[in-house]
């Protein structure tokens, strides 16, 4: 609980800060306060809590996604400091609205009740609509904006039409309770499948799951590099271990119902996020179809719902964003110092006058695309352990197949960066950067190299 | 109190299902066929109330007050989203002097 | 206690009665005005009436954003009430606790408030 409140408390302290003319001091504040809920977070560790009427639910699942989300916060706090540079007016706006989108997040990982993964859904969705569109006078961005609006209330309202079918048919909002219900009763009632079909779909949504990623590609595009990288690591790691933490706590005897639909979202996922991005001529846009592929790798640990779901889910979750992180900074700099749109090209020559650059990108993209050492290998390797053991074969080769396809896009940067000439710089980056940077980079190895610090965990 | 819930109950509760789903899907449809923003975000609004329609529904048939307190929960984020969106039209507007949906393609491969 | 009385849809028939009088009584006199006053139609009676200058422009024209911000906020914080419906309804029942908690609910409200204020946004000449 006391995660929750400094989350909060640090959005409404920097929202103050506005009228201090304090730029010098917002990030400080804001990493400090990032800090202090990481460290509150840990204290939580095997305190198995149940708060305000078991309307939320603290237990070491909660803590650990939500400390990988902290992480993810703080680097990408990090990356901040610099982006913001050019923009003089709202900044402190900018980051008090990512804390409130963020305790959102938290709230998704540990709720125990309809209510409170609905006000979490919400509270983490509705700030974002604004900061995809921050960049106030740029016509994409208020694209980006309105669609994520529209495509977010859309799927807010279908979740909402699916809890109200749940709580038509059990008359509870509680997870246990409906869980109960539904172990209690033989057959499952036609209101009842249609509501667990709103709600994965809805969920679905949120994630970027195929078939309803469509908004992604857009959104992400055109949001502020910063924001998608918020969008692609917190979001989706807040959206998946919600579903998980859903499909188990809830609907756990209504496997049968819900599997069919996860099965359709993994296929598609692979198939539209790896064929998206092999056609994509820009990085930006490339991340973002990965990013679905991404998805599907992850929902393959939801559909096992085994013992091992919530670890791997965990590993998954933790080199994705690391990952995920490092190529949009690097992305970052690079797209500043071209000045383009981010196409291939402008990363041709990287590693010779950028090396440092250069070898994190290298790391990321080695990361995500599965090969050892680095996280993404065991990242997928457990992910793909799990879902055997619950005799889902067929969509681990589906997975291998996607795995293999993804060399083709990850490996042309790396190509691009160390095989093609150009007439490029050293670009200037401050210390936070590197700071960011570097953590990346070494947890990524860390993990690779010893994975079962992270796969014990839960 | 007591003769509100009597009153709901004088309806069958299919009704109430099949009233909901109805507006539902006017939403829906609406979001989909639509082009003008401003009617779009009427349309979320309509799916949204239907809901709430639905969970009081249920709500008074099960003599359990914890769907109208979800009610209210709606309510608050639908103002929320209400003046977020709207935010967002205005913006729009300012920068392509329009709210037609069909301007906004600037985003394509 | 008021003793409780079962209401029948009959009871509710004076009701009617009312609103269709009230209503028949309006529509009934504006549609006489629009049939029995003369009308004689002429080009400067046809004319918007500006302070004697000529109407100019389109009468569509954006309007200030002032008016949407206002507005806006107050949709926002108008809403927040409702929660305070079921805390009144159970005050008794959560006792100390829920007071401290609805000042809690309050003061995140007011943080709001207070950074709008400070933020200049009701300030309607700046």
């Amino acid at each position: 609980m006391l995660t929750l409140i400094t989350i909060a408390a640090t959005g409404i302290i920097i929202l103050y800060t506005t009228f201090f003319k304090s730029r010098k001091l917002l990030v400080p504040i804001a990493i400090t306060g990032a800090l202090t809920a990481l460290a509150f977070n840990i204290s939580d560790w095997n305190t198995n809590q149940l708060l305000f009427n078991n309307m939320m639910k603290i237990d070491n699942y909660s803590v650990a996604f939500n400390s990988v989300m902290i992480l993810s916060l703080i680097l990408i706090l990090l990356l901040s400091h610099q982006y913001f540079k050019g923009v003089d007016k709202n900044v402190s706006e900018i980051y008090s609205l990512l804390f409130f989108s963020f305790t959102g997040a938290c709230l998704l990982t540990s709720f125990n009740n309809f209510t409170m993964l609905f006000i979490g859904i919400e509270t983490m969705s509705i700030p974002l609509y604004v900061l995809a569109g921050s960049k106030k006078f740029s016509i994409r961005s208020n694209e980006a904006s309105f669609k994520y609006f529209i495509m977010g209330s859309f799927a807010t309202a279908i979740f909402l039409l699916g809890v109200a079918l749940v709580y038509g048919v059990t008359g509870s909002f509680n997870m246990s309770e409906v869980s109960e219900y539904i172990s209690a009763t033989a057959k499952i009632s036609s209101l009842m499948k249609l509501g667990i079909l709103f709600i994965v779909i809805s969920i679905g949504f949120k994630i970027a799951a195929a078939p309803f990623h469509f908004w992604a590609p857009d959104v992400y595009e055109g949001s502020p590099t910063l924001v998608t990288t918020y969008m692609a690591t917190v979001v989706k790691v807040a959206g998946i271990a919600a579903l998980l933490r859903l499909l188990t706590g809830c609907f756990i005897g209504a496997a049968a119902e819900w599997q069919h639909i996860l099965e359709a979202f993994i296929i598609l996922s692979f198939v539209i996020g790896n064929f998206g991005a092999i056609q994509q001529q820009s990085v930006k846009r490339m991340l973002a179809y990965s990013s679905i592929s991404h998805t599907g790798f992850m929902l393959l640990a939801i559909i096992a719902i085994n013992q091992f779901s919530a670890s791997s889910l965990l590993y998954y979750s933790l080199s994705y964003s690391l990952a995920t992180i490092a190529a949009f900074a690097v992305l970052i700099l690079v797209k500043n110092y071209k000045n383009s749109d981010a196409s291939y090209e402008s990363f041709n020559g990287l590693a010779k006058h950028n090396p440092f650059l250069a070898f994190v990108m290298l790391t990321a993209m080695l990361s995500m695309t599965g090969i050892p050492i680095t996280a993404g290998f065991f990242a997928k390797y457990y992910v793909f352990l799990a879902s055997v053991k619950s005799g889902y074969s067929w969509l681990v080769i589906c997975a291998i197949i996607a795995a293999l396809v993804g060399v083709a896009y990850y490996f042309r940067i790396i190509i691009n960066m160390y095989y093609k000439e150009s007439n490029s710089e050293k670009i200037i980056k401050d210390n936070y950067f590197v700071i960011s940077l570097i953590i990346a980079t070494a947890i990524t190895l860390a993990v690779g190299i010893l994975p079962q610090f992270i796969i014990g965990l839960i | 109190m007591d003769n509100i819930t009597t009153a709901i109950k004088l309806i069958p509760l299919e009704h109430y299902v099949f009233l909901c789903f109805a507006l539902f899907s006017i939403g829906v449809f609406g979001i989909l066929f639509r082009r003008n923003t401003i009617v779009m975000l009427m349309c979320i609004e309509l799916m949204l109330n239907s809901v709430n329609l639905l969970f009081t529904a249920f709500s008074a048939y099960r003599s359990d007050a914890a769907g109208q307190v979800f009610v209210f929960f709606i309510m608050v984020v639908a103002a929320v989203e209400v003046a977020v969106g709207l935010s967002i039209l205005v913006m729009m507007k300012r920068n392509v002097n329009s709210v037609d949906v069909n301007l906004l393609n600037k985003l394509k491969n | 206690m008021l003793p409780e009385k079962i209401y029948s849809p009959s009871d509710y028939i004076p009701i009617i009665i009312q609103s269709s009088i009230v209503l028949g009584f309006v529509i009934t006199a504006m549609l006489l005005t629009h049939l029995l006053g003369p009308k004689r139609k002429t080009k400067q009676k046809l004319l918007n009436f500006e302070c004697g200058i000529e109407g100019m422009g389109n009468a569509r024209s954006p309007f200030s954003v002032k008016y949407f911000l206002i507005a806006i906020l107050f949709v926002l914080f108008d809403v927040e009430v409702i929660f305070m419906y079921p805390w009144a309804v159970n005050f008794r029942e959560l006792n100390i606790l829920g007071f401290v908690e609805m000042l809690i609910f309050s003061f995140v409200l007011l943080s709001g408030f207070v950074y709008i204020i400070l933020k200049r946004a009701f300030v309607w000449e700046k």
